[in-house]
C-alpha cells in the first residue's frame, strides 16, 4: 500500500488538469443562499455534485511502549459530495498522508501512506424552507474501510487512519443567516469488534461560527473537542479561526489554523495543525 | 463547472499532482543496541559437586529478554517503559544459547532500538524460549545414565556498568557479556542462582563500545 500511492496521484491530478470540461452551475446560486460553505458543509440541493481537496499540515507527539514519537503529517483528503435530491447526500472521501515520524531511538520513517477511505450517507431530517433554508438538521451514518497501510514499527496510534472497520454517525446543525452562518456536529466512530486491530470509539462536538461581510470572503471560528473512550483514551479541545474566500463562482478556498486548547488523559499531544483546502461546484 | 472556474480546477489538480510528486521515502536507522555472548569452548567432561566426572551432551539457558536501565529511572518513569528490550529471534519467545555449540565465539542477538539516554545497568532476563520449556538444561552421561539438570523458572540478572552507557548519537552499540558457566555449580543452581553467578560474570568483564567488542 505504502508503495502504490505515490505513482498515482500525481497522475491523477494531471488527468483531471487536462482533462476537458464544460460550464454547468453556480454553487451558492443553486442553493439560493450566498453563504460560502466548504466540503460537506453545504446545503443539499438536487444534483449539486461538489469536489474538494483538503491538505493538513500537523505534529504531534505520543508516549508509547519504547519512548516518545514525533509525527509531522501533511494529510490530504481527496471528496467528492453529490446531492441526488434535496434530501439526500452522499459524501466518499478518500484520504492519504505524507508522513516523517521520529523513533524514539532516534530512527526517522518517511512514508505515504493511505487514510481510512470513507463513505458516507446523509439525509435532511428537518429544513424550514426549500430555498435557502435558515435551519438545516442533518444525520449521516457511513462507513470506514481498513485501507491504512499498517508499517510493523510503529504504534497504531501513529498510522494515517484507524485501519479498522469503523462505522460513523452523527447529527448537523447548520444555521444560515447571511453574513452569519453556523454549524453544530457530532460524529461517533465506532470500530467493529472481532478485528485483529481494534481502536475505541470516539466522540467528536464540532462548533463554528462565519461572518462573511463580502460575498466572496468570510471569517470563521471554530471549536471542536474530540474524546476516545477506552484505556489510553482521553479528550482534546481546539480551537482555531480562518478564512473562507470565492475568487471564482464556484470555486470555495479555505485556510484555518488550529490549535489544542487542552488536552487530557491522552498518550498524545497534538500541535498546530494549519489547513488549506478548495472546494468546486461541478 | 463553469468554464471560467476551469482554470483554477486545473491549477488545483496541478497543486495536488504536486503535493504529491516525489519525497524521500524510507527509514533511516537510530541507535540500536546489539547484545552479544561471548561464551569458552565447552569442555568434554564437567565435574558435579560431588566430583563426579559427567560426559556433557548437552547445555542450554534460555534468554527471555535483554534491555538496558535507565540511570534515572524517575525520569524513565515519565515515558512509561522506556526501556527497550532484545527480544530472541524464535517467534513467541526468546533465544536459546547453545553453550556447547556456541562455545568459544560469539553469539550476537538480534539489536533492538534504544532511546537516547544515560544507562545504568543491562538486564538479562533468563527465562523459557518457549512455552514448556526450561530456562535452562544440561544433560550429562554418567556411564550409561542420562544426568538432567533443569529448571524451568524465572530470573533477572542485573549487570551493573562501571560508568554509565551514554547514548546520544545514532549508531550500533556493542554490548558483549562474557560468561563462563562451566564454572557455575550446576546441579546446585536453581533459575536465580543461576542468575546471580551469571550477572557476577558478566559484571567483571562487560564490553561497551560503539562496535562490537
Amino acid at each position: 500500500m505504502n508503495v502504490g500511492v505515490r505513482p498515482l496521484l500525481p497522475l491523477l491530478g494531471l488527468l483531471v488538469a487536462l482533462s476537458p470540461t464544460r460550464a454547468r452551475a453556480c454553487g451558492t446560486c443553486a442553493v439560493g443562499d450566498p453563504t460560502l460553505t466548504t466540503l460537506g458543509s453545504g446545503q443539499p440541493a438536487t444534483g449539486r455534485v461538489r469536489a474538494g481537496l483538503v491538505a493538513r499540515h500537523h505534529r504531534e507527539t505520543l508516549r508509547a511502549a519504547g519512548g516518545r514519537w514525533t509525527l509531522q503529517q501533511e494529510r490530504y483528503e481527496l471528496g467528492l459530495v453529490w446531492t441526488p435530491s434535496a434530501r439526500w447526500k452522499l459524501q466518499f472521501t478518500l484520504p492519504f498522508a505524507y508522513q516523517r515520524i521520529g523513533h524514539p531511538n532516534l530512527a526517522r520513517t518517511r512514508r505515504w501512506s493511505w487514510g481510512d477511505v470513507a463513505a458516507r450517507v446523509g439525509t435532511v431530517l428537518y429544513r424550514d424552507r426549500t430555498l435557502g433554508p435558515r435551519h438545516l438538521l442533518v444525520g449521516a451514518v457511513g462507513a470506514e474501510l481498513p485501507t491504512t497501510s499498517r508499517p510493523r514499527n510503529v504504534p497504531d496510534e501513529l498510522y494515517a487512519g484507524s485501519a479498522s472497520w469503523d462505522l460513523t454517525g452523527g447529527l448537523s446543525y447548520l444555521f444560515f443567516a447571511s453574513p452569519w452562518s453556523m454549524l453544530l456536529g457530532t460524529r461517533l466512530v465506532a470500530p467493529l469488534a472481532g478485528l485483529e486491530h481494534r481502536p475505541a470509539p470516539a466522540l467528536q462536538v464540532l462548533g463554528g461560527v462565519q461572518w462573511q461581510p463580502l460575498r466572496g470572503l468570510g471569517g470563521r471560528l471554530s471549536a471542536q473537542i474530540r474524546h476516545e473512550f477506552g484505556a489510553g483514551g482521553g479528550s482534546l479541545l481546539r480551537l482555531g479561526g480562518g478564512v473562507v474566500v470565492a475568487p471564482a463562482s464556484g470555486v470555495v478556498l479555505h485556510a484555518q489554523l488550529t490549535a489544542p486548547a487542552w488536552q487530557t488523559g491522552r498518550s498524545r499531544r497534538e500541535g498546530f495543525a494549519v489547513e488549506i483546502g478548495a472546494t468546486v461546484d461541478l | 463547472m463553469t468554464s471560467k472556474n476551469l482554470p483554477l480546477v486545473r491549477a488545483f489538480a496541478l497543486t495536488l499532482a504536486f503535493l504529491a510528486g516525489p519525497r524521500c521515502v524510507g527509514e533511516v536507522a537510530g541507535i540500536e543496541v546489539a547484545p552479544a555472548f561471548r561464551l569458552p569452548p565447552a569442555p568434554d567432561l564437567v565435574e558435579l559437586d560431588d566430583g563426579r566426572p559427567l560426559r556433557l551432551v548437552r547445555a542450554e539457558l534460555g534468554i527471555a529478554q535483554v534491555e538496558l536501565v535507565p540511570c534515572d529511572s524517575a525520569v524513565a518513569d515519565l515515558w512509561g517503559p522506556s526501556v527497550a528490550r532484545a527480544h530472541g529471534e524464535r517467534a513467541g519467545g526468546g533465544v536459546v544459547l547453545d553453550l556447547i555449540a556456541d562455545g568459544g565465539r560469539l553469539r550476537t542477538l538480534a539489536p533492538f532500538p534504544q532511546p537516547p539516554g544515560r544507562y545504568c545497568a543491562a538486564r538479562i532476563h533468563l527465562g523459557p524460549p518457549e512455552a514448556g520449556a526450561p530456562t535452562y538444561l544440561f544433560e550429562a552421561l554418567d556411564g550409561s545414565t542420562t544426568v538432567t539438570i533443569a529448571d524451568s523458572g524465572l530470573a533477572d540478572a542485573e549487570i551493573p556498568f562501571g560508568d554509565p552507557l551514554v547514548l546520544t548519537e545514532v549508531g550500533l552499540v556493542g554490548l558483549e557479556f562474557r560468561l563462563d558457566p562451566w564454572a557455575w555449580p550446576l546441579d546446585a543452581l536453581d533459575v536465580a542462582g543461576l542468575a546471580r553467578r551469571l550477572a557476577r560474570d558478566a559484571q567483571a568483564s562487560i564490553c561497551v563500545e560503539d562496535a562490537l567488542c
